[in-house]
């Protein structure tokens, strides 16, 4: 573990851009990161401890963070994983003080280790300011469901290959499936015209999908979920 | 969805059953009893039947939405005539805060599910607690950013997860975390189950299928066994089960 204080230009720049403090001007940032340090993971390490006790919060710059609680049979169950530029344990900031989950950082990982005292100060000090926060939060929750809907408002070829993902439990593999269906019926259920599930078929057989009246063979059942999730990671 | 002119809501007072139940919820823990007299002697109440709009998208939001009994759909458009089911909330579950602040308008509709009975809040007074006292605002910014923390887990779980995954993680927020049989019974439709967890009602039946060799049977239209939550919890975290 490394540790050092005070934050760098590209460090401070990801810190500037969470949630909470996108809305802020430069100098109430600075003022909220005066007391920072950053510490550096060579391994994986436990931050937080379920039950916890604490007066900061945390702001992941490489690497990643994973949240978790432990089922009644010491079994680990995951909350949330932290990806770079996103902060957490928040809450034990604003609120109680006491961590809800544990969270681990992955080797490798940075950590910005926040103190909460100067942020609760500005906050107490400042209703404009915690004004702002409150309108960033608004607004990333708004993208957000943004985001939630736009999973669910698939393309045609998503959507189709949504449909032939829920007929197999396999998660890897070449697998043939029937639909049970005819293809205007599937159609039909997936919201798309008879021809637009054509175009769409023809689509996925360039990943390996191939089909014959109501039988469909995927040849690769983890490729075509990849599909289903990012159609184009190569033009993103 | 459209509503032929439904008549307006009518707002009414609250009874002292309804001022009991919101003290209880979590949200207004924190504004001490004092605040909390102010607020729910200027908040209403409303009752509507399943399908009634309670606000749409993009509406100027005038209140906090608390929901009393029953359950209420959180629906945001995704196109032309296209709508997605972000969210059920239920009881105690607080709605439209994000309506408070930025653009000032809810950033998505409210549907009731079931018959529903709501507070509602207005704006102004939240905003000028808010104002006035120091432990609100972090109050507040605690709430919100743990939407935020919601909302993130839920997209990760309709981006990796399967659909008989997704299924298995929605019974086992049901459940809760008590082990041993449990049985869940559902507070809404089927069809609007599998909307929320982005799937079509026959993905849900198939789905439901896919669980039942790991012990989950459903009795009726709405009550499902769970026979063994600890085995649905390896399947929905991937492990082989």
């Amino acid at each position: 573990m490394t540790a050092h204080a005070g934050l760098g230009g590209p460090d401070f720049e990801a810190v500037r851009r969470i949630p909470l403090f996108e809305g802020l001007a430069e100098d109430a940032v600075r003022h909220c990161t005066a007391e920072v340090r950053i510490v550096g993971y060579d391994s994986r390490s436990l931050i937080l401890s379920r039950g916890d006790t604490g007066d900061r919060f945390f702001v992941v710059l490489t690497g990643r963070v994973r949240l978790f609680v432990l089922n009644a049979d010491g079994r680990e169950s995951v909350i949330e994983l932290i990806e770079p530029g996103r902060s957490f344990a928040e809450g034990m900031m604003f609120g109680t003080c006491v961590a809800p989950v544990n969270a681990e950082a992955e080797a490798g990982t940075r950590l910005v280790h926040l103190p909460a005292r100067p942020v609760l100060a500005l906050i107490a000090a400042d209703a404009a300011v915690a004004r702002s926060m409150m309108d960033s939060l608004a607004r990333w929750q708004r993208h957000l469901i943004g985001r939630v809907g736009g999973f669910k408002g698939r393309s045609p070829g998503q959507r189709l290959a949504a449909a032939l993902l829920a007929l197999t439990p396999s998660e890897t593999g070449a697998v043939t499936v029937s639909l049970g269906v005819t293809k205007s019926r599937l159609a039909g259920h997936i919201g798309i015209t008879p021809e637009s599930l054509s175009r769409a078929m023809a689509r996925l057989r360039d990943i390996g999908v191939t089909s014959h009246g109501q039988s469909v063979t995927i040849a690769d059942v983890a490729l075509l979920r990849r599909y289903c999730q990012d159609p184009e990671p190569d033009r993103a | 969805m459209i509503d032929s002119a439904p008549p307006p809501l009518d707002l009414q007072p609250l009874t002292a059953a309804d001022v009991m139940r919101l003290r209880g919820v979590g949200f207004f823990v924190p504004f001490g009893r004092e605040t909390q007299a102010r607020l729910f002697s200027e908040a209403r109440v409303i009752t509507a039947g399943p399908f009634r709009t309670l606000f749409e998208q993009e509406e100027p939001a005038r209140f906090l939405w608390v929901v009393i009994e029953g359950m209420v759909g959180l629906v945001a458009a995704i196109g032309p005539g296209e709508s997605c089911l972000v969210e059920l909330a239920g009881p105690a579950q607080v709605i439209g805060e994000a309506g408070l602040f930025d653009s000032r308008r809810y950033p998505v509709a409210a549907r009731a599910v079931t018959d529903v009975r709501l507070a509602l809040i207005p704006a102004t007074a939240i905003l000028a607690c808010i104002e006035s006292e120091p432990a609100l605002r972090r109050h507040m910014l605690g709430f919100l950013s743990g939407r935020l923390h919601a909302l993130v887990r839920q997209i990760s779980l309709l981006n990796l997860m399967s659909a008989p995954q997704r299924l298995a993680n929605f019974l086992l927020g049901l459940t809760g975390r008590r082990i041993g049989a449990q049985t869940v019974t559902l507070a809404c439709d089927r069809r609007v189950i599998a909307d929320l967890l982005g799937m079509t009602p026959e993905s849900l039946s198939r789905s439901l299928r896919r669980l039942r060799e790991l012990g989950v049977r459903s009795q009726g239209k709405r009550t499902i066994v769970v026979a063994d939550p600890e085995l649905l919890r390896r399947f929905s975290e991937g492990e082989p089960a």
